[in-house]
Formats: structure tokens, sequence, C-alpha cells
């Protein structure tokens, strides 16, 4: 199969079936909120609607998003191939899956009616020893990419120094701004860097880990596990109509900075979180 | 005890001070989807006379849709909520100058006088599945897909009452809840 094929493969997956990890934290959440609540019917529509579109191969959500491309390719490979693929593959499954056009011209407002335009789709190229190409694709929603947020620490308002307990306050502080209005429960990827850009980028792809992986550094795992058990005692809920269940995961991660600089970005994606990877090689792909 | 209403679109006289936050709803009748582009031309612009009177009384829903087009037969694939605190600046005034009746979306809004109704967020082909049939569109090929105004018959459509017309709010005591819990709570930050 070709590339482009197999990306538009890719974006059917990612489009219509939920990955396992998260469809499961979803299944233990239903069970934790009492019956006949806000909460326990909100999660029993999202899980109807995931079997829905995964059997009937439609779009989990409306909100096809922004797809974000991270790829990993030998060195002999030319980017401008990958790149190519990739805005075909784009265009076609536009129409065949269908997915919702979101790529409109900043100036004129103009609706590029195949989810391309400039900078879109995200692309980052990072280069490998090995002999294979290795995809990840993020389809980001507007609505938890809307609430995202960058901290500055210190920060007066929140109290937040830099140090864990800091961070801590900027992740809990961006998920009580945000309410309903991320779809929750949601998935939460934080970083902390020297730049705002070094953050965000880093704070999204935490996004791409699975939700049962814990950071192999102790003491952001430890952070992780006390953001997620904070947040999850805000009692926003599912939708942020009230509930047990706000986060189905924390994702941490730390660059270097500069001594000057402590940004920490928080990334947040909605329960619907369509992350899906390939494996692909000249002759098949997996 | 939870009350399940089965309500029509446009909404019946006294529906709307009727139903009270955290009523179940079943909705049969007609949606008009209505995103950030159409409020500003429902407010800025010259809008047809079909298209106001069919604002009347009726259940706005904040919704980009999925739609599958073969010439100009429509299928609606996805459709579930956006995030309505986007138009918050527009609300008030759209409400007054078309007589809504009730708004639909997620996360709520400042109260507005009529019912706020969430759709679940995210469960597009669930929801699209009680579209009937796509009645109309206006403004499609100036403001795309997923801005256009849409014009939905709905059968039991399934939402939740979560601000009603008195003001009483689901969204108000989450975030009141929340932010004390954060911010005011006996034990600071939890």
């Amino acid at each position: 199969m070709n590339l482009k094929n197999a990306i538009v493969g890719l974006y059917r997956l990612a489009s219509t079936d939920l990955p396992g990890d998260v469809e499961s934290a979803l299944i233990a959440a239903r069970k934790k909120e009492a019956r006949g609540s806000n909460a326990r019917l909100v999660l029993g529509s999202i899980l109807e609607n995931i079997k829905l579109a995964r059997e009937n191969s439609v779009p989990i959500c409306q909100d096809t998003g922004l797809p974000v491309f991270y790829a990993s390719i030998p060195h002999s490979m030319s980017e401008g191939k990958i790149e190519s693929a990739i805005i075909s593959a784009t265009k076609a499954a536009t129409r065949a899956i269908p997915l919702r056009p979101n790529a409109v011209e900043s100036i004129s407002g103009r609706n590029s009616s195949d989810n391309t335009g400039r900078g879109i789709p995200e692309i980052h190229i990072s280069r490998w020893g090995r002999k294979h190409m290795h995809f990840e694709l993020l389809m980001k929603g507007a609505g938890s990419e809307n609430i995202g947020q960058c901290y500055r620490l210190p920060d007066a308002c929140l109290r937040a120094e830099r140090d864990l307990a800091g961070v801590e306050k900027c992740v809990l502080d961006a998920i009580v701004r945000a309410q309903g209005r991320g779809c929750p429960p949601m998935v939460v990827g934080v970083a902390i860097a020297g730049s705002r850009s070094a953050a965000a980028f880093e704070s999204k792809r935490q996004l791409l880990r699975n939700l049962r992986e814990h950071s192999k550094n102790k003491i952001l795992a430890g952070l992780e596990r006390g953001i997620f058990s904070k947040a999850n005692r805000l009692g926003i809920g599912p939708a942020g109509l009230g509930g047990k269940t706000t986060l189905l995961g924390v994702k941490i991660s730390t660059l270097s900075r500069h001594p000057a600089s402590y940004f920490v970005d928080v990334s947040f994606s909605c329960w619907a979180l369509r992350r899906r990877s390939m494996n692909y090689s000249k002759g098949g792909y997996g | 005890m939870r009350r399940t209403i089965k309500i029509t679109a446009p909404l019946g006289k006294g529906t709307a001070s009727s139903l009270l936050a955290g009523d179940l709803v079943s909705i049969t009748g007609t949606l008009i989807t209505v995103r950030d582009r159409a409020h500003r031309f429902l407010l800025e612009a010259k809008v047809p006379t079909e298209l106001k009177d069919m604002l009347r009384d009726a259940l706005v829903y904040h919704c980009g849709p999925l739609v599958r087009a073969e010439g100009r037969n429509f299928s609606v694939l996805c459709a579930g909520p956006t995030t309505s605190a986007r138009f918050e600046g527009y609300a008030k005034q759209l409400v007054r100058r078309y007589h809504i009746g009730a708004v639909m979306g997620k996360g709520g809004m400042h109260h507005l006088g009529i019912p706020y109704i969430s759709a679940v967020g995210g469960a597009g082909a669930l929801l699209a599945g009680r579209i009937k049939r796509v009645e109309a569109v206006y403004m499609l090929k100036e403001f795309g897909m997923a801005e256009a105004i849409w014009v939905f018959d709905v059968e039991d459509f399934p939402a939740l009452v979560s601000a009603d017309s008195r003001g009483e709010s689901i969204h108000k005591k989450v975030l009141k809840k929340s932010t004390e819990k954060l911010y005011w709570g006996g034990k600071q930050w939890l």
C-alpha cells in the first residue's frame, strides 16, 4: 500500500475508533458514578457513541479537529515526499471518511474545504536510525485546544513558586477555569520549559502517551498521581455537570530552561482523545 | 425524582418557563444551528424573512455539524454541540431580537432568561442518529459546513436542561463548588 493511502487509513482509525486505554478509562469512570446521576448518564451516552462510531466507521465527534503529525523517518528519506503524502492524504481523507473541513484562512475567513492551509496539517518530522517510518496522528479538536493555558512562575495570583507545588497550582487552576468547556473527563499534558513555544509543543506531545503508562521519573510520576487525584476531587465531572471523574489522566514532562524563565504549559484533550500511530516501510505497513 | 419530558421545537407556549434545571428532555421538531459567524450575521446583516420567522420560539443549537453532501442531498453524520461560551457577547441580543425559545450547546452560558440545554459533548454520531432530515441550509457557500445555518428535523433528540429560565443553573453550582474547593477550602489547594 502506498504511503498516502496508509495515512488515509490512519486518519480513518484515529477519527472513528477510540483507543483502548481511553475507552477502558471511561468504562471505569462510569462505574464510579451514582445511578441516575448526570455523570452516569453523560458517560453512558459517550460510551454508546464510541461503539456506534466504531461499528459504522463514522467520526466520533463532528469536530474532527486540526491534524497534528509526528513522524520519525530514516536519514535517507526525503522530508518533502513525506509532507506531500500527508497533504494528499489529508485531502483524500476529508472527502472519503469524511472529515469536517476545518482549515480557515485567517484574513479572508475562507474555508479551504479540504483541511489544508498554511500550517495545516501540522507536520513535525524527526530522524532516527531505523529503517522504517513511524507516524503518530493526533486529531486535535478546538474545544480542548481553546482551554489550554501557559503560566510563568512565580505567579503572584496563584501564589505559585518555581517548584512542584507551584506547577500543581497552575494545572489545577487551568482545570477550574475550563469547567465543562473542554468536554470532561479530560486528559492533561503538562510541560515545564524555558520558552513558550518549547513548553507548548512538549505539553501537547504528552497527550500521545498511553494512559496506563506513568512517568519513568519517580518525582514526576508522583506529581502526575497527585494532580490526578486532586483534580478529580473538584467535582466538575463529565460535561462539567458534576461528578467524580474530571480527568482520565495527567502526563508531565520537563525540558531544561533558562535560569530566568519557568514556563508551565497545560494542554488538554477532551475524552475523545483521537490519537493513533502506525509503522510504515516501503512494501507494507503495520 | 428527575423528570423526563418530551418537548417540541419551536417551543410551545409555556414550555420554556416550565422546564427546570435537571430535567431530561427528548426533543422532536426543528433545530437551527447558529455558530460563530452566524451570530454576527444574524445581528449585523440582512436576514431572509423566512429565517427570521423560523427563529421565533426556536431551539437554537450551537453546533457545526459534519454533513455528507451529494449535490443538494445532505446526510448528517455527526452533530454534537460546540462550546456556547464563545457566543456570550451576542447571545442576549440574539434572544431579544428574534424571541428565541431556548438555546442548546455545551458548557453553559450566563443567564439568558430562557432555558439552556446541554447536549452531550462529543456524542456526535449518536445525536446525528436523531436527525431525520436536513430541512434547509443558509450561508453554506459563504461560511462553509461548520459555520452555516442548518435547519434540522429531529425526533427524540436527547438532552439535559442545565440552566432554566429562572436562572437555576447546574453550571453555576459546579463552578462555585470547584472554585471553593480550590481557592477557599478549609485547607488551601485541597
